[in-house]
C-alpha cells in the first residue's frame, strides 16, 4: 500500500513539473509574439498559460505590459 | 509404526560411527553417507519428526545433528545448490529443532541465498532470503529467539539492494527500545525515507534530534549531517538546515577537515536558499554575506582536494550575488573538472556567459550539452535558449524554440500517461 502511495507521489510530482514547464514555454512565447507586436497570438499564448496556472506572477506581468502597449 | 522405528534407530547406529570416520575424509562422500542417514529417517517418517516419542532422543539427536551437517559438509565442499537443496530439506518438514537451532539454520540459508551466488543471483533466492530474514527479525522482536544484530544488518542489506525502502521502515520501526539509541534510530529510519522519496518524513525524524530530549546526549554526527544535507535540498527548509550545520560547527574542531567543509558547504547552500526567501533588504544582504562566507571557507578547507559541488555552489551564489567574473571562474574550472558531463554545469556556464552578454558563446554551449541531455533537462536548456534568442533580437527562432518545447512536453506527457497502467501492474 505505501509502495503505492509514493509512485503516485512521484507521478503527481512529475506531472506538476511538467505543468510549470509548459506554463513557462507559453509565457515564453507570449513575450515573442508581445516584442512582435502581434497583440492577438499573445494574448491566445497568455490565455493557454492561464488555463494550467491561473494565480501565476509573471502571467498577470505580463498581460499587463501587453495592455499598457497597446494603448 | 514403533517397530518400523527401532529398526530405522539401529541402522542409525551403525551409521554413527562410520560417518564420525567419514568427517575426515573426503566431503562429498561424508555428504553423500550423511544423506543416507537422512533419507533412512525421512523415508520412515515422511511427515516429521512425531512429538511424544520417548526414549528415542539420542535418535533424534544425532538425526538433528546430521541435518545441521549436511548442508556445512556442502559448504565446505563448495557445492554451492546442494547447500541450498540440504538446507531447504532441512527447514521443510517439523523435525522438533528447538527454536535457536532452527533460527540458526534459517539464518545461514538466508545468508547462503543472499551472498553465495555471485555468479548468478537470481531474484527468487534474494526474494526467499528477504523472507526467512523478515521471519527471523519477528521472532526476534517476540521474543522467541535471542536478538542478535546481524540479522537487522542483513535484512537491511537485503531490502535496500532490492529498494525496499519503506518496508525496512517498518521493520526498524518494530525493534525494541534499547537496540539503537534514539539518535541512531532516527538516523536510520530518515535514511529510508529519503530514499524512498519521502524527504519531508526523513526531515521531521531529523529535527528531533534538535529538541530539548537530545540536549544531553552525545550528538550524533552523521545525523546531523545528513539534516544538513537534505535540508539543503529545499529551500523550504533552509532555516532548519542552518540549524543542523551550525550545531555540527559547535562541536568544536575535534573533527576531520572534510567534515568540517561538508558542514560549511550545507551551511553556506542553506543561507544562500534562506536569502532568496527573506522578505527584508538587509537580511537578505546579511544572509547573502553570510552563505559565500561559508561557500568560501568549505573551498579553502577543502583544497588539497577540491569537491565539485563546493565549486560548483560557490559559483551559483556569486552568480545570483553578480560576481560575474568569480562566477565564470568557478563555472569553468567547474565543468573541466567534471569532464563534460553535467547538463547543470553546462547551463550554470551558459547563464553566467549571457550575465557577461556573451549570448553566442552561451547559447552554443546550449545547443552542445542538448545533444547528450535527458528529456527533462532539454526542456529547461531549450527555454533557456529561446530566452536567449529573444535577446539576440531573433524572435522568429525563438518561436521556433519555443514551439518545439512545447513539442517536446506534448511528448512527455504522451509517454507518461502510457506509462502509467504498467506501473499499476509491476505495483
Amino acid at each position: 500500500m505505501k509502495e503505492t502511495y509514493s509512485v503516485n507521489n512521484l507521478i503527481l510530482c512529475f506531472q506538476s513539473l511538467l505543468q510549470k514547464f509548459e506554463t513557462e514555454a507559453w509565457q515564453d512565447l507570449a513575450s515573442v509574439y508581445g516584442k512582435l507586436g502581434s497583440w492577438s497570438d499573445a494574448e491566445t499564448c497568455l490565455e493557454k498559460a492561464r488555463s494550467m496556472c491561473y494565480y501565476s506572477p509573471r502571467g498577470w506581468n505580463e498581460t499587463g505590459m501587453e495592455k499598457r502597449l497597446q494603448s | 509404526m514403533n517397530l518400523n522405528i527401532t529398526c530405522v534407530a539401529l541402522q542409525i547406529f551403525a551409521l554413527e560411527s562410520t560417518y564420525i570416520t567419514l568427517l575426515s575424509i573426503v566431503l562429498p562422500e561424508a555428504a553423500e553417507e550423511c544423506k543416507i542417514i537422512l533419507d533412512v529417517v525421512e523415508n520412515a517418517l515422511p511427515s516429521g519428526m512425531p512429538d511424544g516419542i520417548s526414549g528415542f532422543a539420542k535418535l533424534q539427536d544425532i538425526f538433528q545433528k546430521a541435518l545441521e551437517l549436511l548442508p556445512l559438509l556442502w559448504k565446505k565442499a563448495g557445492n554451492h545448490h546442494e547447500t541450498i537443496a540440504s538446507y531447504r530439506r532441512a527447514l521443510s518438514r517439523p523435525w522438533n529443532l528447538d527454536p535457536q537451532r532452527l533460527a540458526v539454520t534459517q539464518k545461514s540459508l538466508a545468508l547462503v541465498l543472499l551472498y553465495g551466488s555471485v555468479e548468478a543471483c537470481p531474484k527468487d533466492n534474494i526474494e526467499e532470503a528477504i523472507v526467512l530474514l523478515m521471519l527471523l527479525v519477528k521472532k526476534m522482536v517476540v521474543g522467541d529467539i535471542q536478538w542478535d544484530p546481524e540479522l537487522m544488518d542483513h535484512l537491511t542489506y537485503a531490502l535496500s539492494m532490492t529498494g525496499q525502502f519503506e518496508v525496512l521502515a517498518n521493520y526498524l520501526e518494530q525493534t525494541l527500545p534499547g537496540v539503537y539509541t534514539r539518535g541512531e534510530r532516527w538516523y536510520l529510519l530518515s535514511l529510508c525515507y529519503s530514499a524512498a522519496g519521502i524527504d519531508k518524513a526523513a526531515i521531521n525524524l531529523l529535527k528531533m534530534a534538535l529538541g530539548p530530549s537530545e540536549s544531553r546526549q552525545i550528538p550524533h554526527i552523521p545525523l546531523l549531517l545528513f539534516g544538513a544535507k537534505l535540508c539543503s535540498k529545499d529551500p523550504k527548509h533552509s532555516r532548519d538546515g542552518i540549524n543542523f550545520a551550525h550545531r555540527l560547527l559547535d562541536l568544536g574542531n575535534s573533527q576531520s577537515e572534510h567534515l568540517l567543509s561538508q558542514a560549511h558547504k550545507f551551511l553556506g547552500v542553506c543561507y544562500g536558499n534562506a536569502a532568496r526567501s527573506s522578505k527584508l533588504d538587509s537580511e537578505r544582504v546579511f544572509l547573502q554575506k553570510k552563505s559565500l562566507f561559508s561557500l568560501n571557507e568549505a573551498a579553502k578547507r577543502g583544497k588539497a582536494d577540491p569537491e565539485l559541488d563546493v565549486i560548483f555552489n560557490l559559483s551559483v551564489e556569486n552568480a545570483v550575488q553578480r560576481n560575474v567574473q568569480a562566477a565564470l571562474d568557478g563555472a569553468v574550472e567547474y565543468s573541466s573538472m567534471v569532464g563534460g558531463v553535467s547538463t547543470k554545469g553546462w547551463k550554470h556556464l551558459a547563464i553566467v556567459l549571457s550575465a557577461e552578454k556573451r549570448l553566442k558563446d552561451a547559447e552554443s554551449i546550449l545547443d552542445f550539452t542538448m545533444e547528450e541531455a535527458g528529456d527533462i533537462e532539454k526542456i529547461e536548456l531549450l527555454r533557456l535558449k529561446a530566452v536567449l534568442q529573444m535577446a539576440q533580437e531573433q524572435p522568429k527562432k525563438a518561436m521556433k524554440t519555443c514551439s518545439s518545447l512545447l513539442g517536446l512536453i506534448r511528448a512527455q506527457e504522451k509517454s507518461e500517461q502510457s506509462e502509467v497502467p504498467s506501473l499499476d501492474v509491476t505495483i
